[in-house]
């Protein structure tokens, strides 16, 4: 068992090292997210009570709910950019050929490079949730054990989306249209910032696709409500639906992009 | 017994890439570049086979595809019994890469750091790891700056690094893509000493080797093949290309009063392969290539005497590898430079 973490720890402990070795840039990305809940803070003091009709399932709270959204949204941007933005790094540092060419398995090198930047991200939501409680935002009635659980299919599902980005920084090498477009979407449709209920139905409809959509709505009512299984087994069902059939998808759409550029002799282009 | 490397026929070509002129014009055309065109080679275990060409002859392409890093566009490859394309993840386990390039490692962390990932990546146990990073430190002379960052290390440092990350897996066969380039002439003398007694004395691995260095793989090699627009157009030790290429000995002769016609008469002369004829104060210095000592040398010692000229010196010398290599890729029928290009439609 631990032989097969070895892979994984080996990149955690390779990005903390590099991360770290920037002393300032570490701490300032850490500051940031105070700063954040700040900005937040003080948008919700003054726009709060507008949303609020919109909010009571969510306990009424602007401020709660705008927490949860991107502190949790953080996630969504390590899975879509992390591994496509180690597969870059390793593009032109020189690194990916070799790493390509050890006998580790394709999926576990690509979704250990980006385990880091999700101990990283959680370090953040932490952040963010504790300024978040420092300034008023209640999650006493917690559930957390179910909130975690909805944590890690999510992050499955957006490691899943990550695969397709990484595809194309694979091929294309620069430009990533698609995370691009899915972090953009996924942030105008998703309820990041607002509830999706104030959407037009068609584009609601089109958020349901995304994962981010239900990973919000379990966290949100999970964390702020209380609630578990018995009231959101179908959000928790739908998303892991996303994932089951996405995950494998990305890991093809990596393997053939892999294939494409063992062709034409572009695996360490950039 | 099975060879470490095998390939039959082995060919890539690469789809060159298009200007947006041709894009917008000629938007169906495709051409190719072929880089190693139908190369078959048998690599025996604990054979230190040597590839030699000009930049871009196609001997990174050829290794890259024997090392899985590449899919050949036809023909095939097995690496210890493992076909390089059905079997790749096989042959990595059972491989190591040396390549020239320097780069390739993370800047940030240290030598030693660099490589206990790598090692992680090729499955190495934690305690093997750390007894086996120390050893190949200090063996490529690097123990004493193993802590330091990599950003701080000189090229030749960066390279020897590279050399025991190569090792790190303990390949049953190591590729070395020019691994001496940015070494000076005692740390390329080390690294093939390296080689020589610990890759290939201790570990027993079968090594190809490409390089630029002609006292380099005349030290090393068991076997050669010089490669020219992909294609391998010599093969075997350094006698039987010598043999192969009847260019064997090479032959300089000091004269005086040498009559202006002999040159030519020597030309005529069967054996002899090229005549070159210099002044030099009161002498004359002829450079010959023979294909063989003996019954040429004899005959054209004979010939000189009988025009009258007077032989004040005459040294004979097998030719160099550097000698047969000249004189095998600038050869008239050898293939022209790389870059021999299909355009199919």
């Amino acid at each position: 068992m631990l032989a097969h973490l070895r892979v994984p720890w080996a990149f955690v402990v390779r990005d903390f090292r590099e991360d770290s070795s920037y002393k300032i840039g570490f701490l300032f990305r850490v500051a940031t997210a105070v700063i954040n809940v700040a900005i937040y803070y003080f948008i919700a003091s003054a726009f709060g009570s507008a949303a609020a009709p919109y909010l009571s399932i969510y306990s009424g709270n602007y401020f709660a709910f705008v927490i949860i959204g991107v502190a949790f949204s953080e996630y969504l941007a390590i899975g879509i950019g992390a591994i496509g933005e180690s597969i870059r790094q390793g593009q032109t540092t020189g690194t990916l050929e070799l790493m390509l060419l050890s006998p580790t398995r394709l999926v576990v090198t690509l979704l250990s490079s980006s385990l880091w930047s999700y101990v990283f991200a959680t370090l953040r939501v932490v952040v963010y949730l504790i300024v978040g409680v420092a300034l008023g935002m209640r999650i006493d009635q917690a559930n957390v054990l179910f909130a975690l659980l909805s944590l890690v299919v999510a992050i499955v599902s957006f490691n899943a989306l990550g695969l397709f980005s990484a595809s194309v920084i694979i091929l294309m090498k620069r430009g990533d249209t698609l995370g691009w477009a899915l972090r953009v979407s996924s942030l105008v449709l998703s309820g990041v910032y607002y509830p999706v209920e104030v959407l037009p139905g068609w584009l609601r409809a089109l958020g349901q696709l995304l994962p981010l959509t239900h990973a919000l709505e379990l966290l949100r009512r999970s964390l702020l409500l209380g609630e578990g299984f018995g009231q959101l087994w179908s959000e928790l069902l739908i998303l892991a639906g996303l994932t089951i059939v996405l995950l494998p998808l990305g890991v093809l759409a990596c393997h053939l992009a892999i294939q494409v550029a063992r062709t034409d002799g572009s695996l360490s282009h950039y | 017994m099975q060879p470490a490397i095998e390939a039959q026929a082995l060919t890539k070509r690469f789809r060159k890439l298009q200007t947006y002129r041709d894009l917008v014009l000629y938007p169906w055309r495709q051409a190719d570049h072929l880089a190693v065109d139908r190369v078959s080679l048998r690599i025996a275990r604990g054979e230190l086979f040597g590839l030699l060409g000009q930049n871009g002859a196609g001997k990174t392409t050829l290794i890259k595809m024997l090392c899985t890093a590449l899919l050949p566009s036809s023909g095939s490859a097995s690496v210890m019994g493992y076909d390089v394309v059905a079997q790749a993840r096989q042959v990595r386990e059972r491989i190591g890469l040396v390549s020239g390039e320097e780069r390739s490692f993370y800047w940030r962390l240290t030598g030693r750091q660099n490589l206990e990932f790598f090692a992680a990546l090729y499955h190495v146990p934690g305690p093997i790891a750390r007894r086996r990073i120390d050893d190949l430190l200090r063996r490529v002379g690097l123990d004493e700056h193993a802590d330091r960052p990599f950003r701080t290390y000189s090229s030749g440092m960066r390279q020897k690094l590279g050399i025991a990350r190569g090792l790190l897996g303990a390949p049953q066969v190591l590729f070395m893509d020019e691994p001496t380039r940015s070494l000076d002439p005692i740390s390329a003398q080390a690294m093939r000493r390296l080689v020589a007694e610990y890759i290939m004395g201790e570990l027993e691995c079968t090594v190809i080797l490409a390089t630029h260095s002609m006292a380099e793989a005349e030290e090393l090699c068991d076997r050669l093949a010089l490669v020219q627009s992909g294609r391998v157009v010599a093969e075997g030790t350094i006698a039987q290309l010598r043999a192969s290429l009847r260019a064997g000995v090479s032959c300089e002769l000091h004269l005086r009063h040498m009559p202006p016609d002999l040159p030519d008469a020597l030309r005529r002369l069967a054996g002899i392969l090229d005549v070159t004829a210099a002044r030099d104060d009161a002498s004359h210095l002829l450079r010959l290539t023979l294909s063989e000592e003996g019954p040429v040398l004899a005959g054209l010692l004979r010939e000189v005497v009988e025009s009258g000229a007077d032989i004040y010196s005459c040294v004979t010398r097998q030719m160099t590898l550097e000698e047969i290599y000249l004189h095998t890729l600038s050869a008239p029928g050898a293939p022209e430079q790389a870059g021999a290009e299909v355009v199919p439609c």
